[in-house]
């Protein structure tokens, strides 16, 4: 683009100079015009994965089933677990280098099934502080723990968590 | 204000002609140009990557990969007024922005169309103008401004 | 014809690539990421659904504190003190929900305002900026017909400072305690930033050669708090990178803050 502008601009003065050669000489005007942008930094927080207890069959005992960052599944004793886990995860996108801290903002939760039936969730992350990489991205991971009542009522259960990525 | 400057700006351009002065045709008057909209990029959120902004003339932004654009962008327009049926063309210098601590980015703008073709009478012809502006990785925040400059002549 | 098609083509394409895979509701850009503003003064704050589906966004002012760790807690407004809390009737800022389709962006405008008895120095709230859940919405599994299946949402929040200075609050930054270790192959430098007078501080710290002029190790964005008097960073530093340079270490913190006026503070750093 800039070479061509660069060719624009050689050309017209080639025009003009003929044109002042032939007496009759060609009339310019300009204007100004302003150009304005505003850069702001910016942090983009993104989910890349929920956390997955997979499916449970509970027992007459009560036990819990631990998610571990690594996705990995610890199923107490007495309960049957199946199907794929996965531990939350969050990508955060930010300038490079720069470090912000997270929180699990209620890291003690109730899960309920609509009814009467409700289970506790305790959630956890390694990551409170993480500087961003050179190309601005960084990621943390939530596990979690759920405890899982004596003959605990089947059922969909349902609860929500929150987790703020802070700047300073 | 800016047809106050756009009307220096033609004094400017005429006064290196002295010699040929004398000799001008006086019914071909030179165009006059006036600066209506500014252009706006608007706001973008900057990545760790750098990257383009392009804006064309009709006003619709585009940000490459990283960067986001979050609105607020609006094309340039300017009035030209010249005698009837003339064929002008129209150049753009590029635009050094500055975000008043030094950091600067350059915006190269683009118009509607390069020659055109005068309509009688006060700002019946006008054209518009977008711009592509590169960012740097780890480009500065802040609000940057700049002038370019706009070129309407006679061929 | 085939021309136009190609066309098409392209544009298809082009119009899939912004969609990540993973890019779900609730995601969510924010900027800038802090504000520090002046007692009667207006600024902005851009929200972007960067996901792929319809979000609301609820939008109110918290307040946080900062630790000699460097952590950043939650504090109860019930319980905070008339000091801590002033900041939470200075700001005024709106709308408070918005949605947004997505790839859309909305402005929040924030406004501050200080009686002319307040007295001068640094009060502070935090913008939260959170995706409200849309619950019917959230990915439902089958229930197993003999177990249990479970929904978890995340609801994920972002915040930034927003700084209100009255008058002109003096502070200054200073280095103590720089030491480098090695653990376990990795290599981190742990350092405390003192921090004087009635401002927050904010800055890059960076590790370089003692004569050098290109950092080995890098972080931004650090603030130490008007509430601590001196914070603790780690910086974790790249075993190679260290080992390529060799002779006397120095650590630097440079203000970026508009008020500090690029100040720097350097302390040496002796080698593990």
């Amino acid at each position: 683009m800039t070479n061509k502008s660069v060719q624009a601009l050689g050309l017209t003065a080639m025009l003009f100079a003929g044109a002042a050669l032939s007496i009759e000489p060609a009339h310019a005007a300009s204007a100004t015009g302003d150009a304005t942008v505003k850069i702001l930094r910016a942090i983009t927080v993104t989910k890349s994965s929920d956390l997955d207890f997979g499916k449970i069959v509970p027992s007459a005992a009560a036990a819990t089933v631990a998610i571990a960052e690594d996705n990995s599944r610890v199923c107490g004793s007495g309960l049957s677990c199946f199907g794929t886990t996965t531990a939350g995860a969050f990508a955060v996108v930010g300038a490079a280098n720069e470090t912000v801290t997270v929180a699990i903002d209620n890291p003690s939760i109730t899960l309920t099934d609509g009814g009467s039936n409700s289970m506790a969730v305790l959630l956890a992350t390694t990551t409170s502080a993480m500087t961003l990489s050179g190309t601005g991205d960084g990621s943390f991971k939530v596990a979690g723990t759920l405890n899982v009542g004596a003959n605990q009522a089947a059922g969909t259960y349902s609860g929500q968590y929150a987790v703020s990525v802070s700047y300073q | 204000m800016r047809a106050i400057s756009a009307m220096a700006a033609i004094a400017l351009s005429l006064s290196p002609l002295p010699g040929h002065m004398a000799h001008a045709d006086t019914r071909k008057q030179a165009p006059i140009v006036e600066a209506a909209t500014d252009i706006s990029f608007g706001t973008i959120a900057a990545s760790a990557a750098g990257g383009t902004i392009e804006l064309t003339p009709s006003g619709a932004v585009r940000c490459s990969a990283g960067l986001q654009c979050l609105g607020g962008e609006r094309a340039g327009l300017f009035y030209v007024t010249g005698p009837k049926d003339y064929m002008v063309g129209i150049m753009l210098a590029p635009a050094q922005l500055t975000n008043g601590r030094g950091e600067s980015m350059t915006a190269l703008p683009k118009a509607s169309q390069s020659t055109m073709v005068l309509d009688p009478g006060k700002r019946k012809n006008k054209f518009s103008v977008g711009g592509k502006l590169t960012l740097s990785a780890a480009q500065p925040e802040g609000a940057y401004t700049g002038s370019y400059e706009v070129m309407v002549e006679y061929f | 014809m085939k021309r136009t098609m190609m066309m098409a083509a392209i544009v298809a394409s082009h119009a899939l690539t912004p969609t990540m895979a993973q890019a779900a509701a609730g995601d969510l850009l924010v900027a800038p990421t802090r504000l520090i503003m002046g007692a009667n003064s207006g600024g902005e704050v851009v929200v972007n659904n960067t996901g792929d589906k319809a979000t609301t966004y609820r939008i109110s002012l918290v307040l946080r504190k900062m630790t000699e760790q460097g952590t950043i807690e939650s504090v109860d407004e019930a319980t905070a003190s008339q000091r801590d809390a002033a900041a939470l009737d200075l700001i005024t800022y709106a709308p408070r929900k918005i949605t947004l389709a997505p790839q859309q962006s909305q402005t929040v405008r924030i406004g501050v305002r200080v009686p002319p008895t307040m007295p001068g120095g640094e009060y502070r709230a935090h913008l939260l900026f959170r995706a409200v859940p849309d619950v019917a919405d959230a990915a439902a599994p089958q229930p197993a017909a003999d177990g249990m299946s479970i929904s978890l949402t995340p609801i994920f929040g972002v915040t930034i400072p927003v700084i209100v200075r009255v008058g002109e609050p003096k502070g200054s930054a200073s280095l103590n305690n720089a030491r480098l270790s090695v653990q376990e192959g990795q290599a981190q430098l742990d350092v405390d930033l003192m921090r004087a007078g009635d401002r927050s501080v904010y800055g890059t710290l960076e590790l370089m050669q003692a004569d050098g002029k290109t950092p080995i190790a890098t972080i931004k964005g650090i603030a130490a708090y008007p509430e601590v008097a001196q914070r603790h960073i780690m910086l974790p530093v790249d075993r190679a990178a260290l080992a390529r340079v060799s002779g006397p270490l120095k650590v630097r913190f440079v203000e970026t803050d508009p008020a500090a006026g690029g100040a720097v503070s350097e302390t040496a750093v002796a080698r593990p």
